[in-house]
């Protein structure tokens, strides 16, 4: 049954590799595969004390896992370029807003309003004469620093809860997937917009606290599905019978068959929530406008005159947006390939 | 099956209970009381605590509670504070504006999105398959309210094809035909703004569906009883990858809802998502609430419909 | 009675059938249904059946991998299913079907195999690569194995593993799980060959599942044939062969197929005999649940699932 399964898995695999170029590792990994020593070895019982002379140190060992999936990221092109394109825009923004400050940037100079790119403003100012390019370095980091921190929260404890519910399975599974379903019902981007409109203070954490307090619905339900999955499996029944306690087999059995797909499901949460939080700014709920973020930056668009006048102002932010979002998903699907053909070895 | 049915609605139940309740409390924090829009401030504040009294807003929370619930059952949704209304004729006609609009948004996602996905499957790989899965990438990459900038500065403003606001030409008469048309001819840019990008996901979860039915041995052999190629996908293989596609509709319209705040407010097209955005810079709670609820329960109503349809067509689901 | 090692009493195993409208137990799957074994010290069990008889369920009940409903199970004079947690894992060990998923396919051999030593024995690291190395030999595979991955192995090479990994605690008891069902059948006799000289190596007792009466022919003294969750016959593994008594037996021992080929027609003829009374008088072999009757001791140590007007012998 399961066998099956595993080769209908294969064939779809097979098929929806778009991608040629992933190959690369497979190969050496067939290369290493031991020629079958049960031919040559059937009494079992000799050389119990010949390891005396074995250096274990010097044992033949397996790629880890973790050098695979970076192995794929290599092996593929785009995926390379993006996750290169990702660390630079990552490091030039964190780098460059050392030295900028934002209260700086963010004051209103009357005398600079609405300006084209020019040589003081190289990208231009906004209806306040705020420098663009300022605000674009910043407004990246704080786009990319909320993303990265909602998608923590969310993602850890979606996997948590989805674990947790997977695995033990029964009342406990139907109760907590009912609250799963509840709440993806909720008409979330408003009760954020309500939430930002009477919370006294909010700050990028407590506002990455309440975005991750709607958005782990979906890794909770993926990753419980994994976990009944996995869990039927008998490598799980082994672990109870060789006397394993439940927290132990989800830490060191059932987790580590669950790593690939978390973080595939990271990356795309990741994009996701950089788009949510950038269209919450553009709405005017996210962010203030003194703490630019992309969003609040595509939200001067909302204005006719801006969106069709001075797109300074905007189409920088839109072009960083869609690059981020594009090579953020390029290295999540690498990685998601380099999960899949591991599978295929097994 | 019909048990199925009965069931799946029983679970909607404690959804809405919840829901309210969730609403209700999120009121309590929000600043403001049924008396504040009522009311000029010349009023002094005894009277207004005795007012209070007798409307029973210092009830405990409970009571309060049933009684919004009973009112609500009742038709009475509350008042605006900010246009001093009933909420419910605030609301008006900008449910029905929002309901068209994601309705309209979701046949045109299907209407554009099947036969893409068609095309690609069965063809997958030509170059017609590398255009399509090219734009279903930009297009997973793209949020939707910068697509609908785009739009609306390409065929609204730089071109413009189209209207860039409202939901009706004011002037028209309602019930006649032109009124009818100019309603289409506004909803065609917003809708095409969310559909264009809301496909994508139904083109890929076709296209994989294809690709997949295409190895059944069950196509092998209608192919292997000499059936016409195109017979062969028509009867076969687009009929079992459509079947999935259709069924999630509710969970389609469910989650344009929620997604076209985001449009309405670009087209200041009259919604519910961009009278939810206008109460509330307007500090109008009661009109705030009262829309929440009503996205909550459309939500609601959406699954609950989707889960319908797919226990009819796949028995699988069903046990649960 | 106290020279048994496992004693597996009138053990139930039901399964509820959720249905209606508030998902109410309805009916139950009866998935064992009062079966009764008991297996002398250092002695081989073949527990033989279908699938679907409930022979594996019975192995999962005594390692409680599956609740029980009734009945008893004893494992040296302790009760296993008191409700008490009686943590038998050191003395109580089970070899798996399916050499692919028995094993965490993210772990290196090393890891898999020193689980339960990392559980039960405080060793230091030296000391745990030794041991592992020493089991990992024992079953037969190079100490170069120790840092690869299980889908570095073939399935007969993965089932030492399993063994090893099971043999670690040096257990009393073993429940061997159909262990070489998904093995290609060259590679089966290998690993019941090994599996054999590890148990009288070990002094082991074991209960062996199998759906094939010629694998167990090899393996066990003792002999039970499982239908529909009850036992239909028991007995010594030679008597069982030489003079089955229930028809179900009967079928499954002609279905053993023969290596001598001068026996081709005499084995075809009988096996065309034999089902032939199979399918006449099979129905009067179950009670009206379509369930084998309660076993009736027609010798000193053999009982059959006799219907029960005939009484004794047919």
């Amino acid at each position: 049954m399961t066998k099956d399964n595993k080769n209908l898995n294969d064939e779809n695999r097979e098929l929806n590799d778009v991608n040629p170029e992933n190959t690369g590792f497979r190969k050496d990994r067939n290369e290493a595969h031991p020629t079958d020593i049960d031919t040559h070895n059937q009494s079992g019982t000799h050389g119990i004390e010949s390891h005396d002379t074995i250096d274990v140190e010097n044992l033949p060992r397996s790629t880890p896992g973790w050098k695979v999936v970076l192995g794929e990221v290599f092996a593929d092109k785009i995926a390379l370029f993006s996750l290169i394109i990702m660390i630079a825009i990552t490091s030039y923004v964190f780098g460059l807003t050392m030295f900028l400050k934002q209260s700086e940037i963010v004051t209103v100079d009357l005398f600079s309003i609405n300006q084209a790119p020019n040589d003081e403003f190289r990208l231009g100012t906004d209806y306040g004469g705020r420098d663009i390019f300022g605000q674009l370095i910043i407004g990246t980091r704080n786009s990319l620093l909320i993303g990265v921190l909602v998608t923590a929260i969310s993602v850890s404890f979606g996997t948590a809860y989805g674990v947790i519910s997977g695995y033990f399975g029964g009342q406990i599974d139907n109760l907590m997937m009912r609250i799963v379903d509840f709440m993806m019902v909720l008409p979330f981007i408003m009760i954020i917009v309500v939430y930002v409109t009477i919370s006294p203070d909010y700050s990028i954490v407590s506002f990455s606290l309440i975005m991750s307090a709607f958005l782990w619905t979906g890794t909770a339900r993926l990753i419980r599905s994994l976990a009944i999955q996995e869990k039927e499996q008998d490598y799980i029944n082994a672990s109870k019978t060789l006397g394993s306690s439940n927290i132990k087999i989800i830490f060191t059995q059932l987790l580590p068959n669950l790593i690939g797909i978390i973080i595939v499901n990271s990356t795309l949460s990741l994009a996701a929530n950089i788009g949510i939080e950038s269209g919450l700014s553009f709405i005017g709920f996210g962010f203030p406008e003194d703490t630019p973020s992309l969003g609040t930056l595509l939200s001067y668009a909302t204005q006719t005159q801006t969106l069709r006048l001075r797109p300074w102002i905007w189409a920088p932010a839109a072009i960083l947006i869609l690059i981020l979002m594009l090579c953020v998903r390029n290295v999540g699907e690498a990685m998601r390939r380099a999960g899949d053909a591991r599978q295929r070895n097994a | 099956m019909i048990k199925f049915i009965i069931r799946r609605i029983l679970i909607s139940v404690p959804q809405i209970f919840l829901l309210s309740l969730l609403i209700f409390y999120l009121a309590s924090l929000m600043p403001g009381d049924a008396l504040s829009g009522v009311l000029d401030p010349n009023i002094p504040a005894e009277a207004l605590e005795k007012q209070r009294e007798a409307m029973g807003l210092n009830n405990p929370w409970y009571i309060q509670y049933r009684d919004w619930v009973v009112n609500m059952l009742q038709g009475d949704f509350g008042r605006s504070y900010f246009q001093q209304q009933p909420v419910l004729d605030v609301i008006g006609d900008r449910l029905m504006n929002t309901i068209w609009l994601s309705l309209f948004s979701t046949i045109l996602i299907y209407l554009i999105g099947i036969p893409l996905g068609m095309l690609s499957g069965r063809y997958n790989d030509s170059l017609l398959d590398n255009v399509i899965t090219g734009y279903t990438y930009l297009g997973f990459a793209t949020p939707s309210f910068m697509f609908g900038l785009l739009m609306v500065l390409v065929f609204g403003f730089n071109l413009a094809w189209f209207p860039t606001s409202g939901s009706v030409d004011p002037k028209l008469d309602p019930w006649t035909i032109e009124y009818f048309f100019s309603k289409v001819y506004h909803l065609i840019l917003p809708s095409l703004s969310i559909a264009l990008i809301g496909l994508v996901g139904t083109v890929q979860y076709l296209r994989g569906g294809i690709i997949e039915t295409k190895q059944k041995d069950y196509v092998t052999l209608a192919r292997a009883k000499g059936l016409s190629e195109g017979k062969v996908y028509s009867r076969h293989i687009f009929r079992n990858a459509i079947i999935p596609i259709a069924a999630f509709f509710g969970y389609e319209i469910a989650g344009l809802l929620g997604g076209s705040i985001f449009i309405e407010m670009i087209y200041a097209y009259p919604g519910m998502g961009r009278l939810f955005l206008e109460s509330i810079s307007t500090r109008d709670f009661s009109v705030a609430n009262v829309l929440m609820l009503f996205y909550g329960f459309l939500t609601i109503v959406g699954t609950l419909l989707s889960d319908i349809i797919l226990s009819i067509i796949d028995p699988r689901i069903r046990i649960k | 009675m106290t020279e048994y090692l496992l004693e597996i009493n009138d053990l139930k195993v039901y399964y509820p059938i959720k249905g209606g409208f508030f998902n109410t137990t309805k009916d139950y799957v009866r998935a064992v249904d009062g079966v009764t074994i008991n297996i002398p010290k250092g002695k081989t069990y073949g527990l033989v059946g279908e699938s679907g008889s409930g022979k594996t369920t019975t192995g999962k009940a005594v390692m409680g991998l599956n609740k029980v409903t009734d009945g008893d199970i004893y494992f040296d004079g302790k009760h296993l299913n008191s409700g008490k947690k009686v943590d038998v894992s050191r003395e109580v060990q089970m070899i798996f079907q399916d050499p692919y998923s028995s094993l965490n396919p993210r772990k290196r051999v090393f890891d898999i195999v020193a689980e339960p030593l990392r559980n039960y024995e405080k060793l230091s690291k030296d000391e745990l690569i030794k041991e592992v190395i020493r089991l990992i030999t024992r079953v037969g595979l190079p100490p170069g194995s120790l840092y690869k991955y299980p889908h570095e192995f073939s399935g007969g090479q993965r089932q030492r593993i399993g063994v090893a990994r099971a043999i670690a605690l040096n257990p009393k008891l073993i429940i061997a799980d159909e262990p070489v069902s998904a093995l290609d059948v060259s590679v089966q006799a290998q690993v019941l060959n090994f599996l054999q000289e590890i148990q009288e190596d070990m002094d082991l007792t074991m209960l062996f599942i199998a759906h094939d009466l010629g694998v167990v022919r090899h393996m066990c003294e003792w002999i039970g044939i499982m239908y529909h969750g009850r036992l239909v016959e028991e007995g010594p593994a030679e008597v069982i062969f030489k003079d089955p008594q229930h028809i179900y037996t009967k079928k499954l021992i002609a279905a053993i197929p023969d290596v001598n080929v001068d026996n081709i027609e005499a084995n075809l003829r009988k096996r065309r005999e034999v089902q032939e009374e199979f399918d006449n008088h099979f129905h009067e072999y179950l009670d009206e649940d379509g369930k084998p009757f309660p076993l009736v001791k027609i010798s000193e140590n053999h009982s059959v699932a006799l219907p029960p007007t005939e009484g004794g012998k047919q």
